[in-house]
């Protein structure tokens, strides 16, 4: 089993694509306690696949001796546990190596260091690759994860002046969605977009603990609300919360048929003028149904009725 | 028989092939803002 704790709200940065307006000054955490006994329960679930967790934020290196304490004990039960950060804490190569040996020492096994123009305003991207370089020494597993914008493509733009200056075992690059921390605003053509209605499923479900507690079944901070919360981890069994996961009808149709299905059940109910002529993928198509109301109405009652379909019904 | 097993064994024990590094795409994929 996969799963991903947001390890609390505080940041560092302040960055202006951050949709959950993470930032120094938010106090909230998710307890470690809870962490432990989820990931105990998490061990307990055989659902196929290898057991891991991701340790995430806001910044979860602000929170240090929690991120400490819950790699100890994800890797102690024999998970693979890593975590995402922005790097900014990698000031130097003695600092950045200190950090990450006593994560590696604790069974740390991989860390993705976030980039992006926005995180670029707060985090020098050196720090970005001594981070890189300091994991790879200590033989943890790197993946670069780059947020960008149409202007980041762009010969010369950040990408080029990534591809030059970092290097991780893996690189994944992704559109900037178009919700963004409340206040910002990006011009519509600042948007990376690909015409038509894409047609791929949820491409990394994974049941998500937001600090407040509530599981989801999404990767991406967007999601903040109802629409894809599955139970709350605080005061419902972990197994109780993977059933549903499993089996609910709106995580069903996005496992098997992506978002494009709740696209054509609007189409066919005319609302198709609400849907835009271009998307980043299936999140930014997910995300968009989930922000407006007729169509979200739409994707519930889809999902109600599969929901129906459901054997021993306990999707809700 | 012998030319047989030979191959067999052969078969068991594959010659070490050097590890194939990851592809690194820096191409745009389709997925979400993941955390952090």
């Amino acid at each position: 089993m996969m799963m991903s704790f947001i390890l609390g709200a505080r940041c560092n940065a302040r960055c202006g694509h951050c949709a959950k307006a993470y930032g120094p000054t938010r106090p909230e955490e998710l307890s470690p306690r809870l962490i432990l006994r989820l990931m105990d329960e998490a061990a307990q679930i055989d659902d196929g696949e290898p057991l891991a967790f991701a340790i995430t934020g806001g910044e979860p290196f602000v929170q240090f001796e929690a991120l400490l304490e819950v790699v100890a004990h994800g890797a102690a039960l024999g998970a693979r546990v890593h975590c995402v950060t922005n790097a900014y804490w990698a000031t130097t190569a003695e600092t950045a190596t200190g950090k990450l040996s006593a994560l590696r020492s604790r069974g740390l096994w991989g860390l993705s260091v976030s980039v992006s123009r926005f995180h670029q305003q707060f985090v020098p991207l050196r720090r970005v690759r001594t981070a890189l370089q300091a994991a790879a020494a200590l033989g943890i597993s790197t993946t670069l994860k780059g947020a960008v914008v149409n202007a980041d493509l762009e010969p010369g733009g950040e990408l080029a002046g990534w591809k030059e200056q970092l290097d991780a075992d893996e690189i994944r690059i992704f559109p900037v969605l178009p919700y963004l921390r409340p206040g910002e605003a990006l011009p519509e053509q600042a948007y990376y977009r690909e015409p038509g209605l894409p047609q791929e499923p949820c491409p990394e479900e994974i049941l998500t603990v937001d600090f407040n507690g509530a599981a989801r079944s999404c990767c991406s901070p967007g999601h903040a609300d109802e629409f894809l919360t599955v139970g709350d981890a605080a005061t419902t069994p972990l197994a109780q919360i993977e059933r549903r996961f499993r089996l609910a009808g709106r995580q069903r149709i996005l496992r098997e048929q992506g978002p494009i299905a709740f696209a054509r059940a609007a189409i066919a109910a005319g609302l198709g003028e609400r849907l835009r002529p271009a998307y980043a993928g299936p999140c930014d198509l997910c995300l968009h149904i989930r922000a407006d109301d007729e169509l979200r109405h739409i994707a519930e009652q889809l999902s109600a009725a599969a929901d129906s379909m459901i054997p021993d019904n306990h999707s809700s | 028989m012998a030319k047989a097993k030979a191959k067999a064994k052969s078969k068991k024990k594959p010659p070490k092939k050097k590890k194939k590094a990851k592809k690194k795409s820096w191409a745009v994929s389709p997925r979400g803002i993941t955390e952090s």
